[in-house]
């Protein structure tokens, strides 16, 4: 879909919310804009000039002169009634539309091939959701606000002056580009020196931010007066420029009152020598009460102008945020076009398999081999082998690029992925914990199951001990960033895997930043939950390793070698070298 | 305290740059009544004192045109005008006055905190929390120079303005003057009181959008476990009731926030026709001011007035949301420069020279607490000494105490009880750059900056020649970089991301051998390279730099049972220490840690 085709579709169902805006603002505007002439007209009604004498009428006019008062009084109040519906609904309808792209956004993430989280960095994507959103919000909302009162507001200004008088409406047209020459000029001007600001104040931050998250190997080095001579050094340069940029952008202000005091003195003046020939010249049809109309009207004029042009900005951030959102959303969706279900598996066969994340990088190159139920197999190799890439293939998180992963002499591909997922219980090093109680976390591989069934899982996996210590035990809630230390997640990360009591195990047995203790804890409930399972584990214990049925090594994306430990050694090829390299 | 210092610097500016602003907020008082006075003398009715007034100060300027009338409205508009000029001429002085204050202020309170920082010990800084610290360095240092350069621009304006235009309504008709009077507080108060209400509001949206970003990142972070129990549709359902609530939320502030434009319309409107309204009556009534009923130039220059005073309400709120947050930031920023360290350093003993053999390192019954919290890191009685040339190993497990004992070395932080003797000195004795020069301290998460990879060694010493750095990356089997085109200019970016982990820990291995120092200490900071580069590297050390002080930190046998001494660490204390092949024999633990990972660890 194109930017204005989604645009398009968010705003289509909200023709009346918008009908209902345009129709209010409108009111407000007629009535905001009446003010000014019905004040011109009162002023008529106390008194004109006549012959150079200016004499008072208002006795006379009295009731004329009430009348406007009270028509004043009433269009104050219309119109503010229906500025707050105006606001109210194009607030309202931006929210509605905001849920409608932030939802869809997110349903998006969960939709895509698992490919495009992998290779994009979660912050864009993060941003995506949240502050590209807001964006838009900001953005586009608040420029088409203020893109229907100003345009509304310049019709019925350029309206209500030529009823006063069309001479001077000219010269006001005349003289506006004026007005918004400078209001332009200005922010060109100004945007440009901020962007300048805003790549300095980067460079200057990321100089900052690698230091001071460094700062005791700053200290180490004995770095620290040569790092803060080199900040001093940028930050200068960002004093410099802003001071151009704060400079510049303050300019809008100023040079909008001055432009505005100029077009008030020359309208003000022409005005009153309009008046004074008004007697001999009866063309010239000026009063008094028309100047004043004619002097708000004027202010009225030149607002819009800068009021629009004071929000492209924001346009501008919003339009390259709904951009990326646009092009995230037309990504194509991870088509499952597996329909068999498939349970039991007795057999899995990589045939003649071909697999590369990315085109020119062959990693995988014509692989068979087969595994059997209940078997025990190890995956080994060098740290960045591509362990996890055998994984991926085995739950279809990608699939190959030629032959094919058979379960059963099914091809993977004809399988459901929900179907064939359900065979599998999984437990990353990269340890997933969420936003919530610990029990909600260990549910999460099975939300039927019971609280009792839950502890029984954590105390199967050896968590409960340390779940039984936290302040609130199993309603403690945690989150991704704190809590718990890497070990205690990882054993709440197995009890969800044994919760989910799969028939297919994958295990990574990874344990960096563990503690001897619960290293042993880790790796007895990898054991128990290895029994009578397959299993497929990313092994880094050489009992595990030995004990495998099968051990397939790898190297740079590539499965070199494969058999048992006896077989492998014998074959004196990279297994070997590694194993002993160990222990030499 | 230490901000008022640097704000200080600039007191010139905040005298000087308001003054120059004040000229033109003088014209734009005045430019209304001379515009009254044009209007009264055209029309040749009866004037009061004002226009008298400045009707003999236009006739200083001479008659240029028959009908005195047009005359008067000529000179005046021309008058007008160039007072607009000058105003606009006057004020860019200030704006300029203004952004060259503000952003020498901010530059200075950034380089002062960024120094602070930097200079902090880490403990200190995590007690404050690092990323406070990181927000008052960017964020409220803004804030703080955003503060001056309003008030320069706009602190003296805005009141003087209301108020001269309050008074100047006061003298032309008091009883309009009244009205405009009432309106000030009752704008104020409608302002501040949705301001209130919408900004508790918007703490609860704020939270809101946390919630969701939270929810967003968790997904992210868990995509293939999500994928693997077929929770997508479940992950979708709860981000939908929590943005559901979201918009909920912000329909409701906006409720709220939308009511500021129409009860200020209402207002400004009723105050016009009220002064139509007053100002009719009151000639009609002929009600005298200045020495003449009022005239219906009045009622045009007040409603000028009103617009000026409502314009400038509205910039007189925003102005005193910067300036609240400025003061926020302010003392934010004071509160981060007012820590004391609790490292001092003040003593400044000469570091003596030690020949191969001394005891350069030695621990007399240290203790550190870090209170009740973290009782795991601490340390309980620990002694032992360690010879120059000699190799010591430490193994532990997480929490055991081993970086601790290390950063005692360096002085990240210091003992509670007992001493740290270095070179048979108190190492509190020397001046932390001293000492620092002769530690060479690693660590696993390795650190490189932003610049070259030239530039990243001389960090540790400046005047290494190519040809040590070259030598330094051999030992350290930093080959990779000799296969680069550009060698050592190539280029490394922010925290050497452009490396892996492995490269990464090497190229800090190789600088801290450049440091040439008495002492080198790898903190786990091998942890990346595979067991035979491990090896190699620790070899090369051995070899090239005989009289250099090694301490080795390792979860890995391996890695540490060629010490001298192996130091074997759990709960903060010293279980046991010796050699490989004593601690086999006398240390169960070690024995079974060995064995444990001879027969149960498979690294590659």
């Amino acid at each position: 879909m194109s930017v204005k085709q989604r645009l398009f579709s968010y705003i289509k169902d909200k023709k009346k919310n918008i009908a209902i805006a345009i129709i209010s603002i409108a009111i407000y505007i007629l009535a905001q804009l009446s003010i000014p002439l019905l004040v011109g007209y009162c002023l008529d009604c106390i008194g004109t000039i006549e012959n150079g004498v200016f004499i008072y009428t208002l006795d006379e006019n009295i009731t004329l002169f009430t009348t406007y008062i009270i028509i004043g009084f009433t269009l104050a109040i219309i119109g503010s009634i229906f500025d707050y519906i105006y606001e109210y609904q194009i607030g309202k309808m931006t929210q509605k539309i905001v849920y409608r792209i932030r939802t869809e956004t997110f349903n998006k993430l969960n939709s895509v091939p698992i490919k495009v989280i992998d290779e994009n960095r979660h912050g864009d994507l993060l941003q995506l959701v949240i502050l590209d959103i807001e964006n838009v919000a900001n953005g586009f909302f608040s420029v088409f606000k203020q893109l229907i009162l100003g345009i509304l507001s310049i019709i019925v200004t350029i309206i209500m002056m030529f009823t006063v008088n069309f001479i001077l409406a000219i010269a006001v047209i005349i003289l506006s580009p004026l007005s918004l020459f400078m209001s332009r000029f200005v922010a060109t001007f100004t945007h440009r020196h901020f962007k300048k600001q805003a790549s300095i104040q980067a460079t200057l931050n990321a100089l900052s931010l690698e230091t001071i998250e460094n700062q005791e190997n700053v200290q180490a080095l004995n770095y620290s007066t040569k790092a803060i001579k080199r900040f001093k050094e940028y930050d200068d340069k960002l004093q410099a420029e802003s001071r151009v940029a704060q400079f510049s952008s303050s300019w809008v202000n100023p040079s909008t009152r001055f432009v505005n005091n100029t077009i008030y003195a020359l309208i003000g003046i022409a005005g009153i020598i309009m008046i004074i020939y008004t007697a001999s010249y009866p063309i010239l049809n000026m009063t008094i009460g028309k100047l004043t109309s004619f002097l708000s009207y004027t202010n009225e004029y030149t607002k819009p102008f800068n009021e629009i042009s004071s929000v492209i900005s924001e346009f501008e951030t919003a339009r390259s945020s709904f951009i990326r959102i646009n092009n995230f959303l037309n990504l194509e969706d991870d088509i499952d076009e597996g329909k068999e279900e498939i349970h039991d598996i007795h057999e899995i066969t990589f045939d003649h398999l071909d697999f590369s994340y990315e085109k020119d990088r062959q990693l995988i190159v014509d692989f068979n081999k087969t595994i059997q139920a209940k078997k025990k197999v190890a995956i080994v190799g060098p740290t960045g082998a591509g362990k996890t890439t055998l994984i991926n293939l085995l739950m279809r998180f990608y699939d190959p690029d030629k032959g094919a992963l058979r379960y059963d002499n099914v091809d993977a591909r004809d399988i459901k992925k929900s179907s064939l997922r359900a065979n599998f219980a999984m437990v990353l090093q990269d340890t997933w914990i969420f936003n919530g109680t610990i029990l909600d976390n260990v549910r999460y591989s099975n939300l039927n199951a019971s609280d009792e069934e839950c502890i029984k899982a954590c105390k199967i996996a050896h968590a409960d001990s340390f779940i039984n210590t936290l302040p609130e035990g199993y309603h403690t809630v945690v989150s991704s960033k704190s809590g718990l230390s890497e070990g205690e997640r990882q054993l709440i990360t197995i009890a969800r895997a044994v919760l989910k009591n799969a028939d297919i195990v994958i295990l990574d047995e990874a344990t960096s930043n563990v503690d001897t203790y619960t290293e042993k804890l880790i790796t007895d409930a990898f054991d128990t939950l290895m029994k009578d399972r397959t299993s497929i584990v990313i092994a880094h214990r050489l009992s595990t390793i030995i004990s495998s049925d099968l051990i397939l090594v790898l190297k740079d994306g590539n499965v070199v070698e494969s058999g048992n430990h006896h077989s492998l050694l014998k074959e004196k090829g990279l297994y070997y070298s590694l194993y002993t390299s160990q222990f030499k | 305290m230490k901000v008022s210092k640097i704000l200080k610097k600039q007191t010139l500016a905040y005298i000087v740059g308001p003054l120059f602003k004040m000229i033109e907020a003088f014209f734009d008082l005045m430019i209304p009544l001379f515009m009254k006075a044009v209007i009264d003398l055209s029309f040749n009715t009866t004037s009061d004192i004002i226009t008298r007034s400045i009707a003999d100060f236009l006739k200083l300027f001479g008659t240029w045109f028959t009908d005195e009338r047009i005359n008067y409205a000529i000179i005046g508009g021309t008058l007008i005008l160039l007072m607009g000029i000058i105003g606009f001429m006057t004020t860019m002085v200030c704006q300029y006055i203004a952004a060259r204050a503000a952003s020498k202020v901010g530059t200075d309170l950034r380089d002062t905190i960024y120094e602070k920082i930097i200079t902090l010990s880490k403990k200190d800084l995590e007690k404050f929390s690092l990323n406070k610290a990181l927000t008052i360095l960017n964020a409220d240092s803004y804030q703080v120079q955003q503060g001056v350069l309003f008030f320069i621009r706009l602190g003296i304006r805005a009141p003087f303005i209301i108020l001269g235009s309050l008074v100047i309504s006061f003298i032309l008709d008091y009883h309009i003057g009244l009205v405009f009077l009432s309106i000030v507080p009752l704008i104020l108060f409608i302002i501040f009181f949705v301001m209130k209400r919408a900004s508790k509001e918007y703490l609860s949206i704020q939270s809101q959008l946390d919630y969701l970003s939270n929810l967003t990142s968790d997904n992210l972070e868990g995509t293939r476990v999500i994928k693997a129990f077929d929770k997508q549709k479940y992950e979708c359902e709860k981000f939908d009731r929590g943005s559901k609530e979201y918009a909920s939320k912000a329909i409701r502030v906006n409720k709220i926030n939308s009511l500021i434009n129409p009860l200020t319309f209402s207002i400004v409107t009723l105050a016009t026709i009220l002064t139509v309204l007053i100002g009719g009556f009151d000639m009609k009534n002929g009600f005298v001011v200045l020495g003449e009923v009022v005239l219906p130039s009045t009622i045009i220059t007040l409603t000028s007035y009103l617009t000026q005073i409502f314009q400038t309400l509205i910039l007189l709120t925003n102005l005193v949301t910067i300036f609240t947050k400025s003061i926020v930031s302010w003392k934010r920023c004071d509160s981060l420069l007012e820590i004391e360290s609790s490292i001092y350093d003040t003593k400044k003993l000469v570091i003596p020279n030690f020949n191969l053999g001394d005891e350069i390192l030695r621990f007399d019954h240290v203790f550190v607490n870090y209170g009740t919290k973290e009782q795991n890191s601490a340390l309980k009685d620990i002694s032992f000494s360690l010879n120059k040339g000699e190799t010591l190993g430490i193994i532990g497990g997480t929490g055991s105490g081993k970086t601790t004992l290390v950063r005692l070395i360096c002085r990240f932080l210091d003992s509670s009880e007992g001493t740290v003797y270095y070179k048979n000195n108190d190492i509190k004795d020397y001046s932390l750059y001293n000492l620092r020069e002769e530690i060479a301290y690693n660590v696993q998460k390795a650190s490189l900056f932003k610049g070259t990879i030239r530039f990243n060694m001389q960090i540790a010493n400046s005047d290494v020649t190519d040809e040590d750095i070259i030598k330094a990356l051999k030992i350290a089997k930093a080959d990779f970089v000799f296969d680069y085109p550009d060698k050592l200019d190539h280029n490394v970016e922010e925290n050497g991301k452009n490396f892996s982990g492995g490269q990464r820990q090497r190229l800090a291995i190789a600088r801290s051998l450049l440091k040439n120092s008495e002492i080198l200490i790898l903190d786990d900071s091998t942890s990346a390279l595979d067991l035979l580069t491990d090896r190699t590297v620790r070899e090369n050390i051995k070899i090239n730099y005989p009289d250099l002080t090694k301490v080795i930190i390792s979860q890995r046998v391996s890695t540490i049972m060629q010490a001298e001494k192996i130091l074997v660490m759990q709960e903060g204390k010293i279980i046991a220490s010796g050699k490989h092949d004593e601690l086999i024999k006398s240390c169960p633990i070690y024995k079974d840690t060995y064995l444990s990972q001879q027969g149960g660890r498979y690294e590659c």
